[in-house]
């Protein structure tokens, strides 16, 4: 499995249009999101699926000006873990 | 959440979502806030590195569990990313782990003896080295000291590319060795020494966020430099006044932010530079007492060629190219009447730029009130005048001050993460030494053979051969034993049918490939070395900003990699001083007599003054272990002797394990943002206000240079122009990028981008093969009209990371004459169907 998160800058006037064409990518979620023009996603991959290709995906999508990887990570999906706090 | 069970899926994916709501500056959410006390975070061993990748020079936080990278995120507390990484990160935790790493030296041979025309078969560290240092004996013997030669990179850590000049200019006593960043960053290089007398940006990333405008000049920085993109987007939407200019000879992502968004026809960005320079005259807007007190203008050798064979009729009828490098003084006044003819006007008829859009970018520049940042790569430095560009791009922020301060900076941004910090700074040139000296300078010879404990002559006084001149001479028979480290080189280089592989593949010569996977270039070698890559060793590397970044290893290289330094340190051991070094040379030292050429550059007292109690516990580190010393200090040590107290300083090694790197000179233990002011650089007395210390008259250059046309143009044969470039999800060759199947998938292969029109009018449909071929070779390809380039009529562009499409068969070794940097965005092409689409 494996897990990254990105923050997505776009046109302000394109934002509405361009969380829902986010929404819309399976195992994509928004995670927040401000109108003047910035939204974090994280995406999620299965073994079988392509996070790579979404990134992409994510990075060549009309209005979007640039897409960064914040975080990236390969995990084994045997463990659970605590909540913390 | 408390008490809730929640699986390792739902935590990862808020501890990602923490991580980026931070980074993008918004307020955490109360869920996510809960997370920095987890315990999960701390199964894994985090720890800074410097991004792989580009020359932006990202900070990543590394994670590593049971001895193997598994995640990674962009470092907070990095200045340059401040959190976030580009897509080319999430590479970072898997390139190491390609199924087709190489583990074992291969080398090629029949019947159990090396062969030429042999198969690869894996042999020892030590038959690798017995046969190689034969060799290279050999070559010495029968052509002498520029007999061997070897092409490095701008990947390569400062103790690599350091290790690796000290062995050829010291050991083997030859200036043939260069980088890769011959052909990337070699035109800055040159426009930096002529317009300031010094090397590399005055400013820093800090003027994004203090500019009002930016202008890209042949830079896609959305796609190559994605977080300093992020940077000028986010100051362009946060600050409604600021505008972006975008220039190319294509539309591509770029122009999506641009507010002023223009495609010239090729090579005449030359015509626009000047016209602006003569708008801001025209409309009295020179800086007059800036101009006076810190320039003078210089009228550049014309005519100069392009760097061709000299056989070549091109070369054999330009009649400034035996000197490209010359000037001569002019006047203010005759600067003036140069540009003068390059009204706007003229400049929209032969730009193919409207001149409305001309008149606002140079507005721009000649606005006393508008701040502004000029972006270039690879645009303006493969081009066969590209220190030309380099230099008119100076002229317009040195006629206008706008330079060396916050938001006014002319900026050029690098490829590789360490062309600035390795390439340039240590002198890995076949014309230089470390802190911008030249071997062709008996003084700068004199310094580095005293720092380096050698008798006075050592070091040649010739220039060696450039990257270009290096294939041209393998071919020839000249260079007859050739060393590759991290670079793919014959995937890399113009008009590889021509020079590269024939240069390669002669039986004359023996080539040495030392890479982490398969390439065409290794394919090409004779005998290659498997090589532990990144977060495998400890390394250093210096951005595009002038910051010099360190890490430690943190995993272990597989099988029987080793990295570049290993590599090149052991190697030293197979050679005596006598075998090197003429009898003439070793009266003068005596007392090296006997000794082997590792015990001469590295055992000198200096490389090895650091011993193995000093490393950082709980990290290993091979070399030191190997050598017995703590390699990677004393190596970077002895290196800052040469820039310390010369505008060059480097801080002590040990802080940089501290800081999320430091932009030099480090003076007093302070960084330096602005060189050349007063108050920001430390080489700059009261008073003074701004010095361009780098002449010793303390002035800039303002160049008078005209447009000259390029090499090869279209014409009724070959009709279409021909550029090539990088894509997003690939870093240069691919030979990493390449390694991730999904990426792979993503973008598997070269296409051909072009023109909807030119495609109707050859009766092309998308996806149809097509041969793109040139005077010197073809390759096939798939056509492309849409997609994320937008090509204008007459232009195509096919991106060269592919190696089963290799369009640098098809392009053409011209280089700038005076930087000797191939121009890899324009030769002619003709475009014929091959099959239908599938």
């Amino acid at each position: 499995m494996e897990i990254a998160s990105l923050v997505i800058h776009v046109r302000p006037e394109r934002f509405e249009e361009v969380r829902e064409a986010i929404g819309a990518l399976p195992g994509t979620e928004i995670a927040a999101s401000d109108p003047r023009g910035k939204i974090v996603v994280t995406v999620e991959a299965g073994p079988g699926d392509r996070l790579g290709e979404r990134l992409t995906e994510l990075s060549v999508m009309p209005n979007v000006i640039s897409a960064t990887l914040v975080y990236h990570a390969t995990a084994t999906q045997d463990s659970s873990i605590e909540g913390a706090a | 959440m408390t008490g809730a069970k929640f699986d390792r899926r739902d935590f990862l994916k808020l501890e990602a979502a923490a991580m980026a709501v931070a980074a993008a500056g918004m307020a955490p959410s109360a869920q996510a806030a809960n997370l920095a006390t987890d315990k999960d975070t701390a199964t894994l061993d985090w720890n800074k590195a410097a991004c792989r990748f580009c020359g932006t020079g990202c900070s990543v936080m590394v994670g590593v569990k049971e001895g193997r990278v598994v995640a990674t995120h962009g470092d907070i507390k990095a200045e340059v990313n401040r959190g976030l990484n580009c897509v080319k990160g999430y590479f970072l935790s898997k390139m190491m782990y390609g199924e087709d790493r190489l583990t074992k030296p291969l080398l090629r041979k029949k019947n159990g003896v090396y062969d030429k025309n042999g198969d690869f078969v894996p042999v020892s560290w030590d038959e690798a080295f017995d046969v190689m240092a034969d060799k290279f004996k050999a070559a010495l013997k029968k052509r002498g000291p520029n007999g061997v030669a070897m092409f490095g990179s701008g990947q390569w850590t400062i103790f690599e590319g350091y290790a690796a000049v000290k062995l050829f200019k010291a050991g083997f006593r030859t200036n043939n060795i260069d980088p890769n960043a011959r052909h990337c960053m070699a035109s800055a290089v040159a426009g930096f020494m002529r317009s300031f007398g010094i090397d590399e940006p005055m400013g820093c990333y800090d003027d994004i966020e203090a500019t009002d405008a930016f202008v890209l000049w042949g830079s896609n920085m959305a796609e190559m430099h994605p977080i300093l993109w992020t940077r000028v987007a986010d100051r362009r939407l946060s600050a409604p006044h600021v505008k972006v200019a975008v220039l190319s000879t294509f539309e591509h992502r770029s122009f999506d932010l641009a507010d002023i968004g223009m495609v010239f026809k090729p090579q005449t960005d030359l015509i626009l530079l000047n016209a602006i320079a003569n708008h801001i005259i025209k409309t009295g807007r020179v800086n007059k007492e800036f101009v006076a007190a810190h320039t003078v203008f210089k009228r550049g050798q014309t005519d100069i060629g392009y760097g061709l064979r000299p056989e070549h009729p091109l070369q054999k009828k330009a009649a400034g190219a035996a000197k490209p490098n010359d000037a001569t003084d002019m006047s203010f006044e005759e600067y003036a009447a140069f540009v003068s003819e390059y009204t706007i006007p003229k400049a929209a008829e032969l730009t193919g730029v409207p001149a409305n859009r001309i008149e606002a970018l140079a507005e721009i520049y000649a606005d006393p009130k508008t701040k502004v940042v000029s972006f270039w790569t690879m645009g303006f430095n493969q081009h066969t005048r590209g220190v030309w560009a380099n230099n008119l791009a100076y002229n317009l922020h040195l006629l206008t001050g706008k330079i060396s301060e916050p938001g006014n900076s002319p900026f050029s941004l690098t490829g590789q993460p360490s062309a600035c910090g390795t390439a340039r700074e240590v002198g890995t040139f076949s014309h230089r030494l470390p802190a911008d000296m030249l071997v062709t300078n008996k003084a700068h010879r004199d310094r580095a053979e005293e720092i380096w404990k050698l008798p006075e002559g050592t070091i040649s006084d010739k220039n060696g051969a450039h990257a270009v001149l290096q294939n041209r001479m393998l071919k020839d028979g000249l260079i007859n034993a050739y060393w590759v480290q991290v670079n793919n080189n014959i995937q890399a280089a113009a008009n590889a049918l021509e020079e590269g592989i024939p240069g390669y593949r002669n039986p004359d010569n023996f080539i040495v490939v030392s890479d982490a996977y398969p390439t065409v270039t290794t394919v090409c070698a004779d005998l290659i070395l498997p090589t532990a890559m990144w977060v495998e060793k400890e390394g250093a590397y210096g951005n595009a900003e002038r910051r010099t970044q360190v890490w430690r290893q943190l995993v272990t290289a597989p099988g029987e990699a080793r990295s570049d330094l290993w590599q090149l340190m052991e190697f030293s051991k197979r050679f005596k001083i006598e075998d090197v070094w003429t009898d003439e040379l070793l009266a003068k030292k005596p007392e090296y007599r006997g000794k082997t050429l590792f015990e001469v550059l590295f055992r000198n007292g200096q490389v090895d003054k650091f011993p193995v109690s000093e490393l950082a516990p709980g990290f290993a580190n091979q070399e030191s272990e190997a050598f017995g010393f703590y390699v990677h200090k004393g190596l970077f040590e002895e290196y800052a002797t040469f820039g310390r107290g010369h505008g060059h300083d480097l801080a002590p090694y040990d802080r940089y394990h501290e800081e999320r790197g430091l932009r030099w000179p480090v003076v007093d233990g302070k960084e330096t943002r602005w060189r050349f002011r007063e108050g920001s650089d430390p080489y700059v007395k009261a008073g003074e206000g701004v010095r361009f210390y780098g002449y010793p008259d303390g002035k800039a250059r303002i160049f008078a240079l005209p447009y000259e046309p390029p090499a090869e143009s279209p014409d009724e044969t070959f009709p279409f122009w021909l550029v090539t470039g990088r894509v997003l999800e690939h870093w240069h060759s691919g030979s990493m990028t390449r390694r991730v199947p999904e990426l792979y998938s993503a973008f598997p292969e070269a296409v051909c981008f072009m023109n909807p029109d030119d495609a109707a009018a050859l009766k092309l449909r998308r996806g149809d093969e097509i041969k793109v071929e040139s005077r010197r070779g073809y390759i096939r390809t798939r056509v492309e009209t849409k997609g994320r380039n937008t090509m204008p009529p007459g232009v195509v562009f096919v991106p060269w990371f592919d190696e089963g499409q290799l369009i640098n068969k098809v392009t053409l070794d011209a280089t700038d004459p005076i930087s000797l940097q191939t121009d890899f965005k324009k030769c002619a092409v003709r475009l014929a169907l091959v099959g239908e689409a599938r």
